[in-house]
């Protein structure tokens, strides 16, 4: 049985509290890296964020994009999503095929 | 750019096995590079596909729980979230992808599970907010199986093709340039004792 965590503000994560998922509400960017390094201690399997954590924590994160697990996924927040996941998988797929291939079935 | 060695029989035909096996090495970097290109690709839509659908829905899941919090007390609200006993299993293994080990998360949901808590301090846009919650739930692990996946293999890719472009642009010109030079030299070698022993046997025979 292995755990996930949502680290966000307090009315995106809220809800998830619901599932058993460790809904962890932060205010603010030195919140949302202590939250996010506890969570990693904690040994949660998947931890969401949202996209302000996402910004907060790049670097954090970045430690962990190579490695299986933790596995750190981007959602948006009650307030909407900004497109942050879309363009990382852009950067994923521009790194890997050594040009965008993406931008043009994005426009259409 | 020619490698530094000595040219004599022996450098050469150790060149020369370094070029078969830096072109064997090459061949299957290239096929690797190429099924990895593949499953890449495929994931990279899926990802995409389920990425759009999970922020709409989610979007609408977030709008029932807001407007759900407006009407009720919010102790109340916090109690009913801990009574909740539709608790999300989930199980993370790995699984085996060319080289690369990458997430494989199954999901166990209780999907008639009661949500346990009472009826009479929670709102029925409580029980519809989550409702849409649990229908999302179970696509935001695959998401995250996904996501994870184009980033591992994006990441190998980017390696392969790092490697495959140094043994086809460099390793392998070079060494076939050294071989040429090599064995240039040594001809060049054979003629010219050729040409010495004609000469001394022309001397020899003149005396």
């Amino acid at each position: 049985m292995s755990k996930i965590a949502f680290i966000g503000d307090r009315d995106s994560v809220w809800g998830f509290r619901a599932f058993g998922i460790a809904a962890i509400p932060v205010a603010d960017v030195e919140g949302a890296r202590r939250a996010f390094a506890a969570a990693v201690r904690a040994d949660h399997s998947i931890i969401f964020v949202t996209e302000n954590v996402y910004e907060a924590c790049a670097e954090q994160i970045a430690e962990y994009r190579d490695a299986p697990l933790p596995t750190v996924t981007v959602l948006p927040n009650v307030t909407g999503s900004r497109g942050l996941a879309a363009t990382e998988i852009h950067g994923a797929v521009s790194a890997a095929v050594g040009a965008d291939i993406l931008t043009d079935t994005t426009k259409g | 750019m020619r490698l530094r060695a000595n040219p004599n029989r022996m450098q050469l035909l150790r060149l020369k096995r370094r070029l078969v096996l830096a072109k064997r090495g090459h061949k299957l970097l290239k096929d690797k590079q190429e099924e990895l290109m593949r499953r890449f690709l495929g994931l990279v839509h899926r990802a995409r596909a389920l990425r759009e659908e999970v922020e709409a829905e989610l979007a609408v899941a977030y709008r029932a729980f807001v407007s759900a919090r407006f009407e009720m007390d919010g102790s109340a609200m916090e109690a009913a979230l801990a009574f909740s006993q539709r608790v999300v299993e989930l199980h993370a293994d790995r699984e085996q992808v060319m080289n690369l080990k990458v997430p494989k998360f199954t999901v166990e949901f209780p999907a008639d599970a009661e949500f346990g808590y009472g009826f009479h301090e929670t709102t029925a846009e409580l029980d519809r907010a989550l409702e849409l919650y649990a229908a999302v739930i179970p696509k935001l692990m695959t998401l995250a199986e996904q996501e994870k996946g184009v980033q591992l293999l994006a990441a190998e890719l980017e390696k392969t093709r790092r490697r495959v472009n140094a043994l086809e642009h460099i390793l392998v010109p070079s060494l076939e340039e050294t071989i040429r030079f090599i064995s240039d030299r040594l001809s060049e070698l054979e003629r010219e004792t050729a040409t010495r022993l004609m000469k001394v046997k022309e001397m020899v025979r003149a005396h």
